[in-house]
């Protein structure tokens, strides 16, 4: 049986690659990412599950960060918008303006990718379900709604 | 960021978990089983919940079975309420799991988390309430398969040791007709006002009901109110209501007569699809 207790080192694989990181069982996945990997694309936002500005893949899986242990993440492979750069996705929502503040963009981009990963021309329902994990208080929605869009059409 | 220390240990053998529970209780030990996380995570992130230790039962194994062979599909606990939709084994199971919470959070809330957790709602549990699924769970006495209608009486009763392991349903009964309704506030996402569910089973209605009250029920003495042709609508509704196990709650959702109204309006849909009574 995995044991953590108290400060422990654990290699976590973030956007293809090993870090390995001191941290306790008390610590969340997107805390560890922020504060010991310091990749500050996932956000805190509401740290309770509703906003999604903590999302990231866990194993291609969008989950949100702030419901996760980071002692739970070894062996698995986790991608935040860092490792999203340049994807048709990014650039959509660059080219549609598909933020306003910014602050729920990374979530929405990792989530989006995610959207289309799974589904060649996905239809409106799908996109909205999916899409409504995610809170945009600026209520950019639209700009979002337009670059998913683009990504749809353009296949 | 959980403001208290805590031991987190990954099992991955039911064996194994429960003799890790029951030696760190021995030793005093605070200890709290750990699926999804999302409960407990949210739970101790705001000092609602405390523990000395977490045994993660999400590696066992058992608890990741999702299949369907002769005419039993079985559901681990560990499954995602979003596997459980994708996989569509159960219909009304699917349609009642596809609306708690939200996409993302779907894939990591478990069925098993949905129907222990210490939230109210348990929506996960309506269709496992009236197809009468079995669940197998394992503890000091070893495993043990026993009908949900059994174990849960306002909330799951388990052993403190007792890991839930898969739910077991009856094929043939997962193709029966069916109701579902939910009803939220205001956003899909939020936690419900009410939520329905109901089989026609031999031309009888089984029904649950979760949200309007303090905890999830089914009773069989609303079934036989609501299967009876002799009464009429308007008193089927007010029997049902006055059969409730407690009243229906007030809160910041609803108060009790609009929630009432609601599911008064939801029953009458209800009946109309499953009785093709007007």
């Amino acid at each position: 049986m995995k044991a953590y207790t108290n400060n422990q080192e654990i290699t976590l694989k973030v956007n293809g690659e090993n870090y390995k990181v001191v941290v306790k069982p008390n610590e969340t996945l997107l805390n560890v990412i922020r504060e010991k990997i310091e990749m500050t694309g996932p956000k805190p936002g509401c740290e309770n599950g509703d906003c999604g500005a903590c999302t990231v893949l866990v194993d291609e899986t969008p989950i949100k960060s702030c419901m996760a242990l980071a002692v739970d993440m070894e062996d698995k492979a986790i991608t935040t918008v860092e490792g999203l750069k340049n994807t048709e996705i990014q650039k959509a929502f660059i080219d549609k303006e598909g933020y306003q503040c910014g602050y729920c963009t990374s979530g929405f981009i990792v989530k989006a990718y995610s959207l289309l990963e799974n589904y060649e021309k996905p239809n409106q329902d799908t996109v909205e379900e999916w899409l409504s994990s995610n809170l945009c208080r600026c209520t950019g929605y639209e700009g979002i709604e337009r670059a998913v869009n683009k990504v749809i059409k353009n296949r | 960021m959980i403001s208290f220390d805590f031991d987190y240990y990954q099992a991955e053998t039911a064996e194994e978990a429960v003799e890790k529970y029951l030696e760190l209780v021995e030793n005093n030990k605070n200890v709290s089983y750990y699926n999804g996380g999302t409960e407990i995570v949210t739970y101790a992130r705001k000092d609602k919940m405390n523990f000395d230790a977490v045994i993660d039962i999400k590696n066992i194994p058992e608890c990741t079975v999702l299949e369907e062979n002769n005419n039993k599909i079985t559901i681990g606990a560990s499954i995602s309420l979003n596997e459980v939709v994708e996989k569509n084994y159960f219909p009304l199971l699917s349609e009642s799991s596809k609306v708690i919470a939200d996409h993302t959070t779907r894939n990591q809330i478990t069925i098993g988390g949905n129907i222990t957790g210490r939230l109210p709602f348990k929506e996960a549990l309506l269709p496992l309430l009236v197809v009468e699924a079995q669940v197998k769970t394992y503890g000091k006495e070893g495993f043990k398969t026993r009908p949900i209608n059994e174990v849960f009486d306002k909330r799951m009763k388990l052993a403190k040791e007792e890991i839930l392991i898969q739910i077991i349903i009856d094929k043939e009964k997962t193709k029966l007709p069916y109701y579902q309704e939910r009803k939220v506030k205001q956003s899909d996402t939020d936690y419900p006002i009410m939520h329905m569910a109901a089989l026609k089973d031999n031309g009888n209605i089984k029904f649950a009901l979760s949200s309007l009250c303090a905890f999830p029920f089914r009773n069989k003495e609303i079934e036989n109110i609501l299967n009876d042709d002799s009464i009429s609508r308007e008193e089927k509704m007010n029997q049902t209501i006055d059969n409730f196990p407690v009243p229906i709650n007030s809160n910041l959702r609803g108060g009790k007569e609009y929630k009432e109204m609601i599911f008064r309006n939801s029953l009458n849909d209800c009946l109309d699809q499953l009785r093709g009574e007007k």
